[in-house]
């Protein structure tokens, strides 16, 4: 099967999982609440911000997408659920659409767009919904947090090659900043690392 | 001058005696001090080779980058340029790098002065959050330009991420008296220069490389009015000069100077007597000049569009006693002195209402040139661009209703541009002096 259909199959959530979720998520998950979690699988800016193991931080707004959380977490969220973390071909995918264009890449406004949006602090604190809705149906690809995918470290880090000497990255557009600095921030990750702009949202595949 | 740099060398032979260990180090490492421009650290004198520890942290913020006008900066340290780091050769430099926990992108550093993959680029790859440490000896004496190399280098560059680390020689740069941080950048925004609110970085204008800003340290107005550099006649003066970029080479020029040397490229070599020196993007130069006469030096990208029409200008004030025999003006100085910096301001202020040649627009835009109600009371036009001006006015005969609005300048801005405009186009040539302005604010 193609790509696209293979895409099409498949079914992401239209939201980044919010901290409201979460925290639900770890009332049922003991093992994923701060003080209980093992160090490998998240650093010790895992959750940092909230109040306690099942507190968000003061004054955050419960639709706001959860941060500060690791991949493993991530992950074990998704698959409880059945689902999984996308894939970066399938991220990319879903994020090359705008409003009413599959493939809106080819288009210098929509880079823009994105860079624009991208340029705005601290917005992992608005609440999920605020962005876009992409043909498709997703909400925030753009402007509101960083996502984890589920081969996230499968992009070059800086050392492996020579795209982040600021060179194309090899056959993809040279003028995509936008996802220059997505794979940038990928390249820049480990699997514990718990960032204050990185969340992440699931996805369905279809059984096969 | 020649008899210090004996004296120096006696001294540097005399401490060589007692240190025969040379260049080992024998210190406990030591934070290095770090200086926001346009300042830089104490110099390294004769101290041995150190083991330095450098604490460097990325800051990503809104900042002013000029009068009305925020972009959103990336930052070494919380300035641009960033922290000046001042080392010795020889030193062992603990480099501890650190992206804040609030960033939301990636950041490294390459600095220049490092000899080792990347500058240390690899080495201090950090998610937010993270901090990376790398060590590095400095084997080059030099001053050299450090900057962020994660992808897309460009935008990194050009939000700002940039700043110079000086190695000096064995026994130091020789002493001055005074000693100053300035950095060029170019910047790209969606809007064109002076577009009041927040700018977005425009990735179509950097790569076209048409900047809407060429600036020394950062923003409009970083080394000009109360930000201006000081001397005093008869002092030596030292600038460090860097270009970020991240595309436009420098023409570096001091109006109403000559440097006695330039350290060519940051390097060893030294030229003597230069007017112009070239800073190419990613480099740095070490300008060094006595000043002889009392007055106000200009420091511009002699590119001159640049200074004039994207901010590339900066002012040293000179005090101290005049020396007729080496300047003597007429007795117009004062007017000319004020007329020069004027036509910047009308052109930044101004120009795009009131016209190139002060015509106005018709009905909607009063004129300035040959203006009744300009050359009618002095006062009057000094309330007006100090608190702006709204509702009907008459103006050569035609009636206007519009608003103008304050224009925040400071005294000295508000004297020079009605100066200017009162010796142009036929108006009366009324000299408004900032003491003027000053009386009128207080109204």
């Amino acid at each position: 099967m193609s790509a696209l259909i293979l895409f099409l199959l498949l079914q992401l959530d239209p939201y980044p999982v919010t901290i409201r979720q979460f925290q639900a998520f770890l009332r049922d998950h003991s093992e994923w609440r701060r003080s209980e979690v093992k160090r490998i699988w998240a650093d010790e800016r895992y959750l940092l911000d909230w109040t306690d193991d099942l507190t968000p931080p003061a004054g955050a707004n419960p639709a706001a997408p959860v941060t500060q959380v690791s991949w493993f977490a991530a992950q074990a969220y998704c698959e409880i659920q059945g689902k999984t973390l996308p894939t970066v071909a399938e991220w990319e995918t879903a994020a090359k659409a705008d409003e009413t264009r599959r493939d809106a890449t080819g288009d210098p406004a929509f880079t823009a767009r994105i860079l624009t949006a991208y340029g705005r602090p601290a917005t992992h604190r608005n609440a999920v919904g605020g962005g876009f809705r992409t043909v498709d149906g997703l909400y925030d690809l753009h402007g509101l947090v960083w996502e984890w995918t589920l081969d996230f470290n499968s992009v070059a880090p800086i050392e492996a090659d020579g795209r982040f000497c600021g060179a194309g990255a090899g056959g993809s557009d040279p003028s995509d900043y936008a996802r220059f600095l997505r794979d940038a921030l990928r390249g820049s990750l480990k699997p514990n690392h718990s960032v204050t702009s990185v969340g992440f949202r699931c996805a369905k595949r279809p059984a096969s | 001058m020649k008899t210090r740099h004996i004296l120096l060398a006696t001294l540097l032979i005399g401490t060589a005696a007692c240190t025969p260990a040379g260049e080992g180090i024998t210190t406990e490492p030591e934070l290095a001090v770090l200086t926001a421009p346009p300042m830089v650290p104490p110099p390294v004198g004769n101290r041995g080779p150190k083991h330095l520890i450098v604490e460097l942290e990325v800051i990503e913020k809104e900042m002013e980058i000029a009068d009305g006008v925020t972009y959103q900066f990336w930052t070494f340290g919380g300035t641009v340029p960033g922290s000046f780091i001042r080392t010795r050769v020889g030193d062992t430099i603990e480099f501890r790098f650190k992206n804040a926990a609030d960033s939301k992108f990636p950041h490294n550093i390459d600095l220049h002065a490092v000899t080792g993959p990347g500058g240390g680029a690899e080495a201090t790859f950090a998610a937010p959050g993270q901090s990376k440490t790398f060590t590095f000896k400095t084997l080059n004496p030099g001053l050299y330009v450090y900057h962020c190399a994660t992808a897309p280098v460009g935008m990194h560059i050009a939000n700002g991420m940039y700043g110079l680390i000086l190695v000096e020689p064995e026994g130091g740069l020789p002493p001055v008296d005074r000693e100053y941080y300035v950095m060029q950048g170019d910047f790209y925004t969606e809007g064109e220069f002076g577009m009041p609110g927040l700018q977005p970085f425009s990735q179509a204008k950097a790569i076209d490389e048409d900047a809407d800003y060429v600036l020394f340290n950062g923003r409009v107005g970083a080394l000009t009015g109360d930000n201006a550099l000081t001397a005093e006649v008869g002092e030596t003066v030292r600038l460090f000069v860097g270009n970020g970029g991240p595309n436009l080479v420098s023409s570096f020029h001091v109006i109403g100077e000559i440097f006695d040397r330039v350290y060519t490229e940051g390097g060893t070599s030294i030229h003597d007597n230069v007017q112009t020196t070239l800073v190419p993007a990613g480099g740095a130069a070490i300008v060094e000049y006595r000043v002889d006469v009392p007055g106000r030096l200009v420091l511009v990208d002699h590119s001159i569009f640049r200074a004039f029409n994207k901010g590339a200008i900066g002012i040293m004030n000179v005090g101290g006693a005049a020396d007729t025999t080496i300047f003597s003006a007429a007795h117009e100085t004062a007017v000319q002195e004020r007329v020069h910096p004027g036509k910047t301001v009308y052109d930044r202020t101004c120009l795009a209402c009131h016209g190139s040649e002060g015509e106005g627009i018709a009905g909607i835009f009063p004129p300035v040139a040959k203006s009744d109600y300009l050359n009618a009371d002095k006062n009057r036009a000094i309330d007006a661009v100090l608190h702006g001006l709204s509702g009907p006015v008459t103006v050569n005969g035609i009636a206007y209703n519009n608003a103008m609005p304050a224009q925040g300048l400071n005294d000295q801005d508000v004297a020079a541009v009605l100066t200017f405009i009162y010796s142009r186009w036929d108006n009366n040539g009324t000299v408004v002096t900032p003491e003027d302005v000053a009386a009128r604010r207080r109204n």
